[in-house]
């Protein structure tokens, strides 16, 4: 995956889904309802059904973005392209792993894919404990959806912790 | 002098979303508190607007996904206002470089006369958005003469500051070349423990920094990172001493493999110099052009010191910009 084609991907998922549409648009208004108490059943029906379950289908392309972060991220890309891409294939091989490891070594990249991994692992681990709660959307227990809002709090924090640690991957591809 | 203008602000984090009236931050939310501006106008700042109120107003400042250029061709239409004047569309998206829908941020004007401009810094995060001294900045430059330069297309009378917010970063492909095969040539002077290796006494403390820079020493230091740059370097033959000894060989020799890229490069000492003026304002530094002129001219780059030199200038450029 090309650097490009990656920053536009994670724009996507991140930027426009996960944190403007399911963090603060769905997400936080949904808890804020319920914390207000005598929540409107339509609105939560709404949520569960179009919103909450956004999750699960953009889980996949999440996991695929952060697997290819290392890859997409790294310097190693410029062999690929002029003037380097003009290099011999012996010579690629060993600049770009070399450039690559540089890379690695200066930025602690290794360390922040690791945290995007683990905040997504623990947003993804409270997202499956809640979702018996609103999968099935038109017949919501809404005391029992009331009585754990401790546990979407914490599920919303995770997910900011995931959208931080999204957003502190590197912007471009970085040489020096 | 034109007065009285409307701005007309479209964003479409900032609108209200479905039932909560919340406002989400965008890259124009600090636009959307009301402002003093500078400049040759007297604004007046329509806030939270639809598109219909951006499509009448000769200004308009327009937060469209960097997807969506369906959208944004749809407000690039010559505006239904009565006053007279050129129609002028800005947009700001959180991708960037890619606003306009072609790849490039560059200005341009279109066929009905509409001059688009680009904020091409991407804005990931409400912390990166514009502040609101840079709106009256951003906002104050759209006077009679810097609009009559973008459409002139002359860029030579662009003040920085337009250049700052509205022109794509300079292209600096050759330069960040040079970086990567710098830190090849000089890995071949470096033992794996981290220390300058085969080069002179003189030139030791300036390869040291060169090589702490490019984070040879942090590689080297042990651990995960010492396994990583085995496994990188090939293991069994490009880690060992003969093999690097073969590679500081080829990198050093004139018209070496790994410097061909460049030095097949036609005009490659006024391209470097052409690059380099985009972001630093004066010459190229000494040892870059040594360097620069070893490569176009296919000749041995023997001076370990020159080209870690020539590498910190490079890294001090690049970080610059």
């Amino acid at each position: 995956m090309t650097n490009e084609f990656w920053q536009e991907q994670r724009s996507a998922l991140h930027h426009d889904w996960l944190k403007n549409q399911f963090l603060v648009a769905h997400l936080r208004p949904f808890i804020a309802r319920l914390a207000a108490g005598k929540p409107d059943p339509i609105r939560l029906t709404e949520f569960a059904s179009q919103d909450w379950m956004k999750w699960t289908t953009n889980r996949s392309e999440l996991i695929r973005l952060l697997d290819t972060a290392e890859a997409a991220l790294s310097p190693m890309q410029l062999l690929d392209r002029l003037p380097l891409s003009a290099c011999t294939p012996e010579t690629k091989v060993w600049l770009g792993g070399l450039v690559h490891v540089l890379w690695l070594a200066r930025n602690s990249i290794q360390q922040k894919t690791i945290d995007v991994e683990t905040a997504f692992a623990e947003a993804d681990v409270r997202y499956q404990a809640l979702d018996p709660l609103l999968r099935r959307p038109y017949n919501l227990d809404i005391h029992r959806l009331m009585q754990s809002i401790p546990e979407f709090r914490e599920f919303e924090r995770a997910v900011q912790r995931l959208s931080d640690c999204i957003h502190g991957l590197p912007h471009s591809i970085q040489v020096v | 002098m034109l007065s009285c203008v409307n701005i007309s602000i479209y964003d479409h984090d900032t609108k209200p979303v479905n039932q909560s009236d919340k406002a989400l931050p965008g890259p124009v939310a600090n636009l959307m508190d009301s402002i003093e501006l500078k400049g040759s106008y007297t604004w007046s700042l329509k806030h939270k607007a639809s598109l219909a109120d951006v499509v009448s107003c000769r200004i308009a400042v327009v937060h469209v996904s960097g997807t969506d250029n369906e959208l944004w061709q749809s407000v690039c239409v010559p505006h239904s206002d009565v006053a007279p004047g050129p129609t002028i569309r800005i947009r700001a998206s959180t991708v960037g470089k890619q606003n306009v829908g072609n790849g490039s941020c560059e200005p341009y004007v279109t066929k009905d006369s509409v001059i688009c401009l680009s904020l091409h810094q991407s804005f990931d995060s409400s912390e990166n958005a514009p502040s609101v001294s840079d709106w009256q900045e951003i906002l104050g430059l759209l006077c009679a003469d810097n609009l009559l330069a973008i459409v002139s297309g002359d860029r030579a009378r662009w003040p920085d500051a337009l250049r700052k917010y509205f022109c794509c970063p300079p292209s600096t492909s050759l330069l960040v070349a040079l970086a990567v095969l710098c830190q090849g040539y000089l890995a071949m002077h470096a033992s794996s423990d981290g220390r300058p290796e085969g080069v002179k006494n003189g030139e030791y403390e300036r390869v040291s920094e060169a090589l702490e820079s490019m984070g040879w020493v942090t590689l080297c230091r042990g651990g995960e990172s010492r396994e990583l740059l085995i496994e990188a370097l090939m293991t069994d033959d490009i880690a060992s001493k003969s093999a690097r000894t073969e590679l500081r060989r080829e990198v050093t020799k004139g018209g070496g493999d790994s410097w061909k890229p460049l030095a097949e490069e036609k005009d490659l000492v006024i391209r470097f110099s052409n690059e380099w003026l985009l972001i630093e304002s004066s010459e190229l530094p000494e040892n870059l052009k040594w360097l620069i002129n070893r490569i176009a001219d296919n000749k041995s780059i023997d001076d370990p010191g020159k080209v870690a030199q020539a590498y910190l200038d490079l890294v001090g450029a690049l970080e610059a910009k």
